[in-house]
C-alpha cells in the first residue's frame, strides 16, 4: 500500500491535536476544581445550576429572614416578660392600697409609685428595635401609646407583618401591641383613678382586671413562643435542604479530582508516547537515504 | 534490428523518455509535502525502431474524493464560523461562574424579601434599588455583547462574500488558462491551484461543481445560481435585507442569504439569527418582569403611604412587541421612600406588598404560563450551550472524516517516497542501459566503418 508522506504528517498532527485538547481539558479542571468551563460542556448541567443557585440564593435570604425574626420576636417576648413583672408589681401595690388600714396620704405615695411603674410599661410598650416601634403594627414610625391623664391609647394598626422563612412558609413577625397592653394599660387605669379617689371597692374591681389582662400578656407570649418555635422548626429544614442542595450542586458543578488527575496523568503519558513514537516514524529513512 | 542508425534513432527516442521520467520523479519528489499536489507518474508507450513519442503524464487524481472533501469541508466552514461566534456568546454569558444573570435576579428578587424583615430600613430599601439596578446593568452587558458578536458576525458577511468572489474570479482565469496547457505538465499545476482554490471556496459557501468536456470547471451554488461558468464568474453581492438591515448575499440580483445551507457564509447567517433568538428571549424575560413588578409595585403604597409607581421602565420598538426591552430597561425610581413595600393605605411598617414582590420570582410568567423566571432563563442557557455544544461536536466529527478523506487521497495523489527512490532507480538503470546501447552501436558502426577503410 502506498503510504504518502503528508498522510503520515497528518494523521501524527491530528492525534497530538486530540490528546492536547484532552489535556487541556483536564488541567482546567483540576486546576479550577470545576468540571463546567463553558456551557458546552454540559448544556443540562448549567440550565440546572440556574436553578439551584437560585435555589441557594434564597435559603440564604430565608436564613436571613428568620434571624431577622427571631430577634424581633425573641426582643418582643423579653419586653412582655419585664411587663409581666412591672404588672404584678402593680398589682401588688394595687392589692397593697386595698387594706383599710392605709391612709389616704399613703394610698396616694402608693398611686405616685403605680404611676411610675406604668410609665415603665409605657416605655416598654414604646420600645424601638432598630429604630422602629415594635408594637406599632404597621406604623412603625411613631411611638403606638400616648398617655393623656392616665388614660392611655393605642396609635397604632393591627398590622401583623410575615416573613418568608421557606417555600409557601410565612412566620408572623410582627406584634401589634394592643391586644397585650390596652387591657393592662386600661386595668391600671382604672385602678390609678381608684386609689386617687380612695374608692375601696373600686380598687378591688380595678384589681380583677389585672387577671384577664395577664392572662391577654400570657396569650401573646404564647403565639410568640409558638412563631420562634417555627422559626426554628424552618431553619432546621433550610439547613438540611442546604446540606443536600450543595451535595448536589457539587455532583453537577465540581471535577471528580481523583479522576481528573488519573485522566491528566493518563493523557500525559499517552502524549509523552505519542511524541516518541511520532518523533520515530517522521525520522523514519526511506529509500533515499539508503542511495549511496 | 533493421539498421544500426535507426538503433541509435530509437536509442536516443530512449534516453530521452527516461530524462523525462526522471523530471517527473524529481517534480514529485519536489512537491512532497505539498498537500494539494497531485502525484504524476510517467506512461512510456512502446519505443519503435523509427521512434515517435513515448512517455506522457498521468496525474493521480480521484475526482470523487476531492468532491467529497470539497463536501465535507463546506460543513466544517459553517460549523467553525457558527462555533467561534456561540463560544464567543457562552463567555458572555459567564453563567457557570455564578456571576451571570441569575445572580441579578436573584439579588433583586431577595432585596424584596430582605425589605420584608424590617420595610421602614432605607438602607434595605436603598438596597432594593440597587439591586434593581444591578439586574438592569446584567441585561445591557449581555444585550450589548451579544449584539457585539453579532455586530461582527454580521459585518464579516461581506468580507467573506468578497473571498468567495475573489476565488471564482481566479477559478475562471484558471479555467481560461488550463484548455490551452492540455498535456503539458504544467496543466496538472493549474489543475492542482484550481482544485485547492475549489476547495478553499466550499469552506465558504455551499457549492457544487462539474468539468466539461474542455476541461473547464462549472462552479454553481448549492441551489444552482451559477459562479462560474468557462472563464466567466459571477460575483455575489452583499447588501442589507430590507426588514432586519442585516447583510444578505444576492446572486445577479436574486437575494439568496435563505438558501445558503452550509460553508462559512450560512455559519455566520446561521450564528446571527441565532444570536437574535437570544436576544429575542433576553427581551421577552426583561420586559415581562418590568411589567408585571411594575404592576405589582403599583399595586403597594411606599413609605409615606402614597400609592406605588413604576420600578421599572422600558421603550420596545413597537407596542405588542418586547424587543429593545432588555436593552432600554432602567430604574424608574431614584428616592428609596418611594419602594412600595407597603400593602395599599398601609404603614411604614407594612410588608405586605414586599411580600408579594418577591414572590413574583415564582410566578409561572413565562412560556404561556408554565415557566418562572429563573425556568426560562435556564432554557435560555440551556439553549445557548448545546447550540454551541452541536457545533463544536459537528466540527469534531468533520475534521476527522477530512482526514480520513484526505488520507484516502493521499493515497491515491500523495507522493510516497519510497516509491520514487525506486522509480529514480529503474529510471536510472534504464537510462543507463540505452547509453551503454548507444556505445555498442557506436562499436559496431565503428568496425563496420573500419572494414571499409581496410
Amino acid at each position: 500500500m502506498r503510504v504518502a508522506q503528508s498522510e503520515t504528517y497528518r494523521s501524527f498532527l491530528g492525534n497530538l491535536e486530540t490528546l492536547n485538547e484532552r489535556m487541556n481539558k483536564l488541567n482546567s479542571q483540576v486546576s479550577s476544581g470545576k468540571k463546567l468551563a463553558q456551557l458546552k460542556d454540559s448544556p443540562a448541567s448549567s440550565a440546572q445550576l440556574i436553578g439551584m443557585r437560585d435555589q441557594a440564593a434564597e435559603i440564604d435570604q430565608y436564613q436571613t429572614n428568620i434571624d431577622s425574626g427571631s430577634y424581633f420576636l425573641g426582643m418582643a417576648d423579653s419586653i412582655f416578660n419585664e411587663v409581666n413583672n412591672l404588672v404584678t408589681s402593680i398589682y401588688a401595690k394595687g392589692s397593697q392600697s386595698a387594706s383599710e388600714s392605709v391612709t389616704a396620704d399613703d394610698r396616694a405615695t402608693i398611686g405616685t409609685e403605680i404611676r411610675s411603674l406604668r410609665d415603665q410599661i409605657l416605655a416598654l410598650a414604646n420600645s424601638q428595635v432598630l429604630g422602629r416601634y415594635i408594637f406599632a403594627g404597621s406604623r412603625t414610625s411613631s411611638a403606638p401609646f400616648i398617655v393623656s391623664g392616665d388614660t392611655v391609647s393605642y396609635q397604632g394598626d393591627e398590622t401583623a407583618n410575615k416573613i418568608s422563612v421557606d417555600r409557601g412558609l410565612e412566620v408572623q413577625e410582627g406584634v401589634p401591641g394592643s391586644a397585650a397592653f390596652n387591657s393592662i394599660f386600661s386595668a391600671v387605669d382604672s385602678l390609678l383613678s381608684n386609689v386617687s379617689s380612695n374608692n375601696m371597692d373600686g380598687i378591688q374591681t380595678a384589681l380583677g382586671q389585672f387577671a384577664s389582662a395577664l392572662s391577654g400578656l400570657g396569650i401573646a407570649r404564647g403565639e410568640i413562643g409558638a412563631n420562634l418555635g417555627l422559626l426554628n422548626n424552618a431553619k432546621t429544614n433550610l439547613g438540611s435542604q442546604e446540606t443536600s442542595l450543595k451535595a448536589q450542586q457539587s455532583q453537577v458543578e465540581d471535577a471528580n479530582m481523583a479522576e481528573a488527575v488519573t485522566g491528566l496523568s493518563q493523557v500525559q503519558t499517552a502524549l509523552q508516547t505519542a511524541m516518541t513514537a511520532g518523533g520515530s516514524i517522521l525520522q523514519q529513512r526511506n529509500l533515499f537515504d539508503i542511495l549511496g | 534490428m533493421t539498421s544500426i542508425l535507426s538503433g541509435l534513432e530509437s536509442v536516443k527516442q530512449a534516453l530521452a523518455s527516461q530524462q523525462f521520467a526522471l523530471s517527473i520523479t524529481q517534480r514529485n519528489v519536489a512537491n512532497a509535502s505539498n498537500e494539494s499536489y497531485t502525484r504524476e507518474d510517467a506512461v512510456f508507450a512502446d519505443v519503435t525502431a523509427s521512434g515517435g513519442a513515448a512517455v506522457s503524464i498521468q496525474a493521480y487524481r480521484d475526482r470523487f474524493l476531492d468532491f467529497s472533501i470539497g463536501q465535507e469541508m463546506q460543513s466544517l466552514g459553517k460549523q467553525q464560523a457558527q462555533s467561534s461566534a456561540l463560544s464567543q456568546i457562552d463567555s458572555i454569558f459567564n453563567e457557570n461562574s455564578g456571576q451571570g444573570l441569575q445572580e441579578a435576579f436573584s439579588g433583586f428578587f431577595n432585596s424584596f424579601s430582605s425589605l420584608s424583615a424590617t420595610p421602614e430600613d432605607l438602607t434595605l430599601r436603598q438596597q432594593v434599588l440597587s439591586k434593581a439596578t444591578a439586574l438592569t446593568s446584567e441585561l445591557h452587558r449581555l444585550c450589548a455583547g451579544m449584539q457585539r458578536v453579532q455586530y461582527s458576525v454580521n459585518s464579516s458577511v461581506p468580507s467573506t462574500v468578497d473571498e468567495i468572489n475573489s476565488i471564482t474570479s481566479k477559478i475562471a482565469a484558471l479555467n481560461k488558462q488550463i484548455p490551452g496547457e492540455t498535456g503539458s505538465g504544467n496543466e496538472f499545476a493549474l489543475r492542482d491551484e484550481r482544485q485547492k482554490l475549489l476547495e478553499n471556496l466550499s469552506s465558504l459557501i455551499d457549492t457544487s461543481y462539474y468539468e466539461t468536456e474542455s476541461g473547464s470547471i462549472t462552479v454553481t451554488t448549492g441551489q444552482g445560481g451559477l459562479l462560474v461558468a468557462g472563464k466567466d464568474s459571477y460575483s455575489l453581492e452583499s447588501s442589507p435585507l430590507s426588514g432586519s438591515g442585516f447583510q444578505g448575499v444576492q446572486l445577479g440580483g436574486a437575494d439568496i442569504t435563505s438558501t445558503l445551507r452550509s460553508g462559512k457564509l450560512s455559519g455566520l447567517i446561521g450564528a446571527r439569527d441565532q444570536i437574535t433568538g437570544y436576544l429575542t428571549s433576553l427581551d421577552d424575560l426583561a420586559a415581562t418582569i418590568a411589567a408585571r413588578v411594575n404592576q405589582q409595585h403599583a399595586a403597594g403604597s411606599d413609605l409615606d403611604g402614597i400609592s406605588g409607581t413604576d420600578l421599572f421602565s422600558y421603550t420596545t420598538v413597537s407596542t405588542g412587541s418586547n424587543s429593545g426591552a432588555a436593552r432600554s430597561i432602567s430604574i424608574a425610581i431614584s428616592d428609596p421612600r418611594k419602594v412600595a413595600a407597603a400593602g395599599p393605605s398601609g404603614g411604614p411598617g407594612n410588608n405586605e406588598n414586599a411580600n408579594l414582590l418577591f414572590a413574583v420570582k415564582d410566578e409561572k410568567l413565562f412560556t404561556t404560563s408554565t415557566e418562572t423566571a429563573s425556568q426560562f432563563y435556564a432554557h435560555l442557557i440551556y439553549r445557548v450551550g448545546s447550540d454551541e455544544q452541536s457545533a463544536a461536536e459537528e466540527i469534531t466529527t468533520q475534521k476527522s472524516i477530512l482526514a480520513q478523506l484526505k488520507n484516502q487521497r493521499d493515497g491515491v495523489s500523495g507522493v510516497d517516497m519510497n516509491e520514487e527512490a525506486v522509480n529514480l532507480i529503474k529510471y536510472q538503470k534504464a537510462y543507463q542501459a540505452g547509453a551503454r546501447f548507444a556505445t555498442v552501436l557506436d562499436t559496431l558502426s565503428s568496425d563496420i566503418l573500419n572494414l571499409i577503410g581496410a
